[in-house]
This record gives structure tokens, sequence and C-alpha cells, in this order.
């Protein structure tokens, strides 16, 4: 079914490329990407990488339609599937109504995507990006579907001083998150939960209903008087709760901080980012002598830096070494477990304005994300290479 | 007024009045021959076209149409004034449109963009410099 909805995808976009589509004001975009990953080691994002693995899909169709000169509407429907993650049915990536004041104020109400850092909300976006995978430990793909969007309302502008002061950018919103079913957070729980009905004789459950918890947040960006360089910080705060059987999970209200600074000049990028992320997470068995209550918190710390170069107009290269670290209870950053460090090479062919081709290999040390317990069955190594390719196409 | 000041002056004035490198030879900027406006800043029209802001300087909404992402005037434009290569403009576009910020002017060709300005009060483009521009007003880019 994947398969066939991305077909009738690439039909689409093989018959529409030539021009977006426009119906008096409404304007048709899509784009749809296939992916391989093939690792050395262990097996990468649920999926069979070190035997190679195709099971990495996206596609989306958006319609926007400039309903005024300050209204427009429009809904982004997408299909996603990564190893276990997200899955064949159409789902609603985005549906919001943007209101325009001036440029000074606009208002989006809906499920909108949520802006934190320089691509939380084009994470999903392949074609935007030279990377297959961005750093994952700042932006990890397993995760993606949790953090993209949030039900709510945004209010946000932008205040252009001239060339002497630059722009500065604002944006807050609030809301709440539903976390898919098919997503690593959940699938990360349901692995806990068997030791810990076991340890309390609680009846075997898996999560079958979607957690879901409440955002606030904002993000101040900056672009200075010097051309090309943008600074900017996000912080959001977040809890989460839900249930599998007789025992309830939650995140109790964190705060989630990412800084970051931008340099675009001609041919030229390069971008850094650090996200701190403390969840102060606990399950609750509630047993027939009362609720026992495991806190299991994590503290990601994560950095990146990244820089490209385009060597012509259809060919571009870069290379970006991600940083993480779960200190969460003070434990030990230095064991495999808890770290993941990525250095990773990269390079992008487009053929036209619509078709491309990536190309990336990965040089891991640490499994703390995107390696799974049972899917690496007899235990994880330290050291993995993975080699992600993907080609697509947008319009 | 000493003659030191005078050059200075006249020195200031070519600057400012400069047309945006490139552009007498491969683009022109046009707008409809209602608009009043005779220059504009190359960071305004790139404020325009990147759809930061909806308005002329002069306070006039503005309705920008580009040109399609093969056309050569286009990249030559976007180098120029946007200060990025048209495949840089191509992803700026797909993460707003797919994140749902905003989407892209029309795109149009050249006949259509003029058509297009024509009939827009609001019309801003820009077609290649040996174009034929009847009907519509070429604008100068000034760099400041």
């Amino acid at each position: 079914m994947r398969r066939v909805v991305v077909g009738l995808l690439l039909l689409c976009a093989s018959s529409m490329f030539a021009q977006e589509q426009e119906l008096s004001n409404i304007q048709i975009h899509g784009f749809a990407a296939q992916g391989l990953l093939y690792s050395s080691a262990n097996n990468y994002l649920s999926t069979s990488s070190s035997s190679g693995s195709l099971a990495w899909t996206d596609g989306a169709v958006s319609f926007s339609d400039q309903v005024s000169d300050k209204l427009r509407v429009g809904l982004q429907m997408r299909v996603s599937q990564l190893g276990e993650f997200g899955g064949s049915n159409l789902q609603v990536d985005w549906a919001s109504g943007d209101y325009r004041a001036n440029d000074k104020l606009r208002f989006s109400v809906g499920k909108v995507k949520t802006v934190v850092g320089l691509f939380n909300d084009t994470q999903d976006v392949d074609a935007a990006h030279l990377w297959a995978l961005l750093p994952q430990g700042v932006y990890p793909i397993d995760n993606k579907s949790f953090d993209l969007a949030h039900y709510g309302a945004d209010f946000y502008g932008e205040i252009a001083s001239g060339n002497h002061a630059g722009t500065l950018s604002y944006r807050a919103y609030a809301g709440y998150r539903t976390l898919d079913l098919g997503s690593g957070y959940v699938k990360e729980i349901n692995l806990t939960l068997p030791s810990l009905q076991q340890a309390f004789g609680l009846p075997d459950a898996q999560i079958t209903s979607s957690p879901s918890g409440k955002v606030f947040g904002g993000d101040l960006r900056w672009q200075t008087p010097l051309k090309g360089l943008l600074v900017g910080a996000s912080a959001s705060a977040e809890d989460m709760q839900g249930s599998a059987g007789a025992i309830s999970f939650r995140a109790a209200r964190n705060v989630v901080t990412q800084e970051y600074a931008k340099f675009e000049k001609g041919k030229f990028f390069t971008a850094f980012e650090i996200k701190r992320m403390p969840v102060g997470f606990s399950l609750t068995a509630n047993t027939a002598g009362g609720p026992v209550t495991v806190p299991n918190p994590v503290d990601w710390r994560s950095w990146y830096v990244m820089t490209s170069y385009r060597a012509t107009e259809k060919f571009q290269f870069g290379t970006y070494y991600s940083h993480l670290v779960d200190a969460g209870g003070g434990q030990n950053t230095s064991l495999s477990g808890n770290h993941s460090k990525d250095w990773t090479i990269a390079g992008r062919y487009n053929f036209n304005p619509h078709f491309y081709a990536k190309l990336e290999e990965h040089f891991v040390h640490g499994t703390d994300t995107g390696f799974y317990s049972d899917s690496n069955p007899n235990g994880k190594k330290p050291r993995t290479n993975i080699l992600a390719a993907r080609i697509g196409v947008a319009f | 007024m000493k003659p030191l000041h005078v050059c200075a002056a006249v020195m200031f004035l070519s600057l400012a009045s400069a047309t945006v490198g490139g552009q007498d030879k491969t683009y022109k900027i046009i707008v409809n021959p209602s608009n009043p406006m005779v220059s504009i800043t190359r960071e305004n029209v790139s404020r325009i076209f990147l759809k930061k802001t909806t308005k002329f300087p002069n306070g006039l909404n503005a309705s920008p149409v580009d040109l399609p992402a093969n056309s050569g005037t286009r990249e030559s434009f976007s180098k120029d004034v946007l200060g990025k290569t048209a495949a840089s403009v191509e992803a700026y576009w797909q993460q707003l449109i797919f994140s749902g910020r905003d989407v892209p002017p029309p795109q149009k060709k050249e006949g259509g963009v003029l058509d297009f300005v024509r009939s827009n009060d609001n019309g801003i483009g820009y077609v290649s410099a040996s174009t034929d521009t009847t009907g519509v007003k070429v604008v100068t880019v000034t760099q400041f």
C-alpha cells in the first residue's frame, strides 16, 4: 500500500512538476522520497539495515489557498515509513489558517508545524536539505512525528530595522501534541514495560492509545547586519502522559532549550546548534497494594556543527559532526549506550529542479539514539558505519 | 560648498543610484505603470520576492511574480538580488511550502509576467533585459 501511494505521488509529480499547479489562488505542491540504509554492524532505526534496507519512504502533498491578501489556508497530507516507524496511512501533516495583520504580526491556528531551532519544522522535508539524515542528536528521525507539529495557535512576525540593525523575528505558541503510536518514544517505552510488569506481577500490556501533553514555546531569531548571519534561540515547556494497562507514565513538565547560528554566503553554508532536553520521566505501576513510581529521568545534551558547499548548480557536498550524551540520573556518559557521536559526509546531485539523489556516510560511535534492543537481539556494538542514500522528487 | 564636499556628494549620489551589478545586462525589474515608484533598493526587492513583506516601501501592496525555476534570467536575478543561487532559493521555498509557512510567488513565463504586471496594480516582476516592456514600468534597483 505504501509503495502504491508513493508511486501515485511520483506519477503525479511526473505529470505536474514543470510548474506548481495553480487553480485560481490554490497552489499544489508535493514531494516523495525513497531511501536505503546499509549499516556495517547494528541495525539502525528499527530496520534490518545490516542487510541493507529499503524500508524508508516519505511523501506529502500540500494545498494552499490565498483566500485574501491577509488570509491563507492550507493542508498537507503525509505518508511516512521508516522501519517500524510511521505507517502506510495518510496523515495530516499540518492544516492551518494563517492571518497576516501586517509584517510584524501574524497568526496561525490549527495543526501547525513547530518552529524550534533551524530545522525542526522542515526536518521531514527531504527535498529541502542536503542531508539524508539531519544530525540525529538534535533532530532524531524516529521521534519526528512528535516534534514536528502541535495543535494550537502561533503568533509571530518580524521587525525589520534596516541594514544597520538587521531583522528580528519572533514566534510564540501554545497547544498540545500527541505521541504517534508508531514513534521511537512509544517503542522505547513499550520495550521497558515487560520487565516492570513482571516485577510487579502485572498483566502484559502495551501502549494502545496515543499519549499526549501540552506544549508552550517560543523562538527568537536575529538576522544580523552581517549579511547571511542568523543567530537565535528556542525554548519550550512540555509534558506528556499516557498508560499501558496497569502502568501509567508521565514526563513532568520540562523545558527544552535550543540555541543556534547559521551563516550562508553564496555557495557556502555553515550552522551550529546546541540543545538541552531534560525529561523527568517516570513509570507508575498501579498494583493491588497501591501505586509504585519508578523514576527514569533522561537529560539529553546535544550539539552539532555542519558545513556545506555548492560546487556547481547541481552538486552540493558537506559534512557535519553531531554529539549527544544522556546525563540523566547522573549516569556515566562515556558508556557507549549513553552517548552517540556521528561524523557524516554527504553529497547531493540535482538532476533538474525537481529530481535529486543523495548519498552519505555516517561514522557513528555510541548507541544512545536510533539503535533499539529488539532490532539488535545479540547486543549493540559501540561502532557502526551507516550508508544512507535517497532519491526524491519535489514539485 | 567646498570642492571636496561636492566631489563626495557626487560620489555618494552615484553609488546610491547605481544599478545592481548585472541588471542592465540580464534583467529588468518591472511594476505596473500606476505605481508611482521609480526606484527600489535591492533589499526591498529581495524581501518582496522572498515574501518577507507584502508591501512596497511606499506602502502599496506588492504582488510578486516569478519566472520558472529553470530560467537563466531567474538565475541572474537570484544571485544579484536575493544573494542566493536558484537552487538555494528553491530549497528556501520548499522549506516554507512543506512546513506550511508560506507559498512562493506564482511562476510564469516572460509573457505571463508582463501580462500579470500590466493587469495588476500591485504587480512586480522581472524579465530579461532585451524584452519589450511596453505597457509596464521599468524601475531602477539601487544598492541602498
